[in-house]
């Protein structure tokens, strides 16, 4: 019997009997004062009835309301006006200048657009007619793709030597370096300490994807603050074959708003994963919480705070408006009485 | 284009796929239905193409737990 039919039989065994990933208790956000905020759809794109997206994966609107996105069953990267509408599409499967194996994200700057393909170890530059322009290869992979409003990439790097911190790798267009600014401390395993980030003023705030953790460092890398959101554990790993997988995605991505609060996904932990997001203040503190209707990988926030999220397993994006209560206004003053 | 009816194994089909890059073999037998089968089935023929191909395996396992939800 061949070694790897056995390997796979006691996997299956240990697999079978191996303790649930998370506690069975739900999660629940660490403060009580956090107030659910309300959802107002604004539109859906894609559906069963048409092709416009078949698996989407990367999403990214420009300051002129288009949206960008990555399909990657479609093997493309599209762009739709504001109301959904498609403008332009370019791709197809292959290894060449302009062709995708694998599309994941995407970010947009006023001229170009950044796209990974996680078969090819590069950064894949277009201009905003969706030209291929060039390439940058990754200094190491890349886990979370962004741009600064100057059009500075910036990128999180997972280090896949031991003695390396991931770090946020911010470049030019040209994927010369700018500035490396690390965090975390587990180099050793590539999956260690995965973060998605967001850059909010002149700080980076990450949300770690395998521990309960999100945090706010100034441009130094000097942590200014460090929460926990929920009352679980990190992730946990297991070992397959010799490599070691984390079972759940704690935080699955984090976007920021015009007033600079953060809006972080909960992956599995959460009450209801992939749905929950958790919105903090600048400083950290929970403000609110909303619930999605559906389940999404994704987060995106427009310059105009329209919400984008996944729907129907990446068959649709959907746009919202989030409702917060109304902040309480000045009393009134009183007529004088005649 | 339809293939929403039944999409979950179709993407795991493609993710396993994407993860062996060309050489990968879209006849395992049963379809895989979770990431992590996608993971073990992926890490057995990774056996037999290399070591390279585990951090294959890792990168599709990482993107499938991000995006399906099961």
């Amino acid at each position: 019997m061949p070694t790897n039919t056995i390997a796979c039989f006691f996997l299956g065994i240990w697999a079978a009997l191996a303790p649930p990933a998370w506690p069975a208790a739900a999660a629940t956000p660490t403060s009580p004062s956090a107030v659910k905020l309300g959802l107002e759809e604004v539109w859906s794109l894609g559906s069963l009835e048409d092709n416009k997206l078949i698996m989407w994966v990367g999403l990214a609107a420009d300051d002129d309301g288009r949206l960008f996105v990555s399909d990657a069953l479609d093997f493309s990267i599209k762009v739709f006006d504001s109301k959904g509408r498609v403008l332009l599409r370019a791709g197809r499967p292959g290894t060449g200048p302009g062709e995708f194996q694998a599309v994941r994200e995407l970010a947009v700057s006023r001229d170009h657009v950044f796209v990974l393909d996680q078969q090819q170890p590069k950064v894949l530059v277009f201009d905003k007619q969706l030209r291929f322009l060039h390439a940058i290869p990754q200094p190491e992979p890349i886990s979370c793709l962004r741009t600064l409003p100057d059009g500075t990439l910036a990128a999180a790097l997972v280090p896949t030597g031991k003695g390396k911190r991931p770090s946020i790798w911010l470049a030019d267009n040209r994927g010369r370096t700018l500035q490396e600014i690390e965090f975390g401390a587990d180099a050793a395993h590539p999956a260690g300490d995965r973060a998605s980030f967001v850059l909010s003023g002149r700080d980076v705030v990450l949300a770690y994807s395998f521990k309960n953790k999100v945090e706010r460092l100034d441009r130094s890398g000097r942590v200014i603050w460090s929460k926990r959101l929920l009352n679980f554990p990190d992730a946990r790993f297991k070992s397959v074959m010799g490599t070691k997988i984390p079972t759940e995605f704690v935080y699955k991505d984090i976007a920021v708003d015009r007033a600079g609060r953060l809006f972080v996904l909960g992956g599995g932990p959460a009450e209801h994963p992939s749905r929950d997001v958790y919105v903090l203040s600048p400083a950290g503190e929970m403000i609110g919480t909303i619930v999605l209707p559906d389940t999404t990988h994704l987060l995106h926030l427009d310059s105009r705070d329209f919400l984008y999220s996944r729907a129907n397993d990446g068959l649709t994006i959907k746009k919202y408006r989030i409702l917060f209560p109304a902040e309480p206004g000045p009393t009134p003053l009183k007529e004088p009485r005649p | 284009m339809k293939i929403k009816s039944n999409l979950k194994p179709v993407v795991l089909i493609i993710v396993l796929a994407l993860c062996l890059h060309a050489a990968a073999p879209l006849g395992f037998g049963a379809e895989p239905r979770t990431c992590e089968q996608a993971l073990d089935r992926c890490l057995v023929v990774a056996s037999y193409l290399g070591p390279i191909y585990y951090a294959f395996c890792l990168e599709g396992y990482l993107f499938c737990k991000r995006y399906i939800i099961y």
